[in-house]
């Protein structure tokens, strides 16, 4: 999943022209400036074996990056070693270009799976598209938390299946935030898939916030990028349309939503995050649903948000690892 | 559900007349030593009502509790949308002086009359004699012990007539040497394929109030509910309607899932899913195993079964269309 993006990050890194700013900033220093430290994150999945966290650190060390928090999850009879560090550096001692380079030279040392560095003051932020169909609730509040600076990704453009007016909350924001809105209509024969591949190919991931259409295997393929999908339900409760009334049925005493990566099967990939809240007889479908909206929007935020800060990795078949 | 209850009520009203005779003689001594200035002993009651929808139960129910004095000190009314249906819990307290035990029964029996009710229960929990339970289970014995532990603590206020399991155990067990002490019997029924003794089983339970499986993992058929008649109500290890079946747990770790759950509910005919009285939950991460994940869902089952237990037992579960419940 996530290596697609480190592809994206070194391709950046190469034409950033830090460089010439970290020169310019060491030529006027006077020895009585300290120097301005930036904070980075890396992930590394890679087999397990003795000595990892040993490279991984001296690496940092060695550049004077000072190591911050750390997380290692190595799962018991499972040979595969996850790690997570958040460090801050000196981008003069250490310049971005290099920092790929040195992780690299361990990754490729252990074979790892994955390894993924992010400078989120450097590097830029995750061009992320964001797809729903009627219900907007969890798009207006990924709108509202991106303009309060909450979620730092770039939103290319919104696809949506239903048409809106230009009058509505949603279309004026967007209009004033200069995000394209494309409404492209689905039927049963079709999907349009290849029109919204055409959208989103340029993005690093898509966030699925209530878009009630399945992506086919062939779209996900093509697209080869993570899709963070919102299910109003407690997976694997309650799959398919309307959770909320499927469980108001079922008269259970809690309900929840599930984030999830999209695979083929429906509402079926590996999650990221669920979240209940209790019902009780008090409750109506209305309350129901209402529950349940607030818990969504949580509930993808806190999936969009841990994924954008290198939080979440695969994990077997059909789990994830969430640091 | 709960018309079980109240069918075992009404018998145990008979029963209830011996007591009330007992409890007015104490009275009668009791009134006849009195001074003015000793007050009355004052115990409590509960009352659940449900009945069709009218204007006018409130007033004539609580007009009922305060006519003899009784104090209302709290009041639950549910009335849903769109449904022509009445629920109420009332907790009181009075003076069994003034108002008798079997007189109680009546007075609200007239009101249940009036509007049609299909429950109507009283409780008078220093009066009324504690519910009746057997307990199954099979080889997992967590439930049991905890419950027979907030037993002894007086937590849970049932009389356990006896524990039914198709597992043995040895004498020299935590649980056997207990049930000993405490004189409760345990009785090995072994199940196979062809035969659930359900014949057995229903001769040693017939005159429990309710059962409770905790832990007991084999079907019980739909002959066997109807012969029994009487609530059933059962822990399952995971958050249902997920996971039914057998190996809750196992299945909710290869499933990736991140919040595991444990689920009480009563019993029917088809597994794992009758109206479903509580439920918890608790956080799991990449970091639990299959071992902490059963660690995990021990308590859960633990905690959960209790406190369906014990808002049974104090009158706040009952029927909510045909699969749901309304637990004040």
């Amino acid at each position: 999943m996530i290596r697609r993006i480190s592809e994206r990050a070194s391709s950046f890194a190469k034409n950033f022209p830090i460089l010439k700013a970290s020169r310019f900033h060491g030529e006027s220093l006077d020895s009585s400036v300290s120097p301005v430290l930036i904070p980075g994150v890396h992930v590394f999945h890679c087999q397990d074996a003795v000595g990892i966290v040993a490279k991984l650190s001296d690496c940092i060390a060695a550049k004077g990056g000072n190591i911050l928090g750390y997380d290692v999850f190595v799962p018991e009879n499972n040979n595969v070693f996850y790690s997570r560090s958040e460090f801050i550096f000196d981008p003069v001692k250490w310049p971005r270009n290099q920092v790929d380079e040195d992780f690299q030279t361990i990754a490729q040392r252990y074979g790892a799976l994955n390894s993924v560095v992010r400078v989120p003051s450097i590097d830029p932020k995750y061009k992320i598209a964001l797809l729903l169909s009627k219900q907007d609730h969890c798009l207006v509040e990924m709108l509202h938390k991106w303009q309060d600076g909450k979620l730092p990704v770039d939103i290319t453009c919104v696809i949506s299946n239903h048409e809106r007016a230009s009058n509505t909350h949603v279309m004026r924001f967007l209009e004033r935030h200069g995000i394209p809105y494309h409404y492209v209509s689905t039927t049963k024969e079709n999907k349009r898939e290849d029109d919204i591949l055409e959208l989103v190919k340029d993005t690093d991931f898509l966030v699925l916030a209530r878009y009630m259409q399945i992506l086919s295997g062939n779209f996900l393929k093509g697209y080869g990028k993570d899709v963070i999908n919102i299910h109003h339900g407690l997976l694997p409760s309650f799959k398919g349309g309307y959770p909320a009334k499927q469980a108001f049925d079922a008269g259970v005493k809690l309900i929840g939503a599930t984030s999830h990566f999209v695979t083929e099967e429906l509402d079926s990939g590996p999650i990221i995050e669920q979240m209940v809240e209790s019902v009780s007889h008090r409750d109506n479908l209305r309350s129901f649903v209402q529950k349940s909206e607030d818990l969504e929007k949580k509930c993808l935020t806190k999936a969009i948000k841990s994924y954008c800060e290198l939080r979440v990795l695969p994990y077997g078949t059909n789990k994830t690892v969430v640091f």
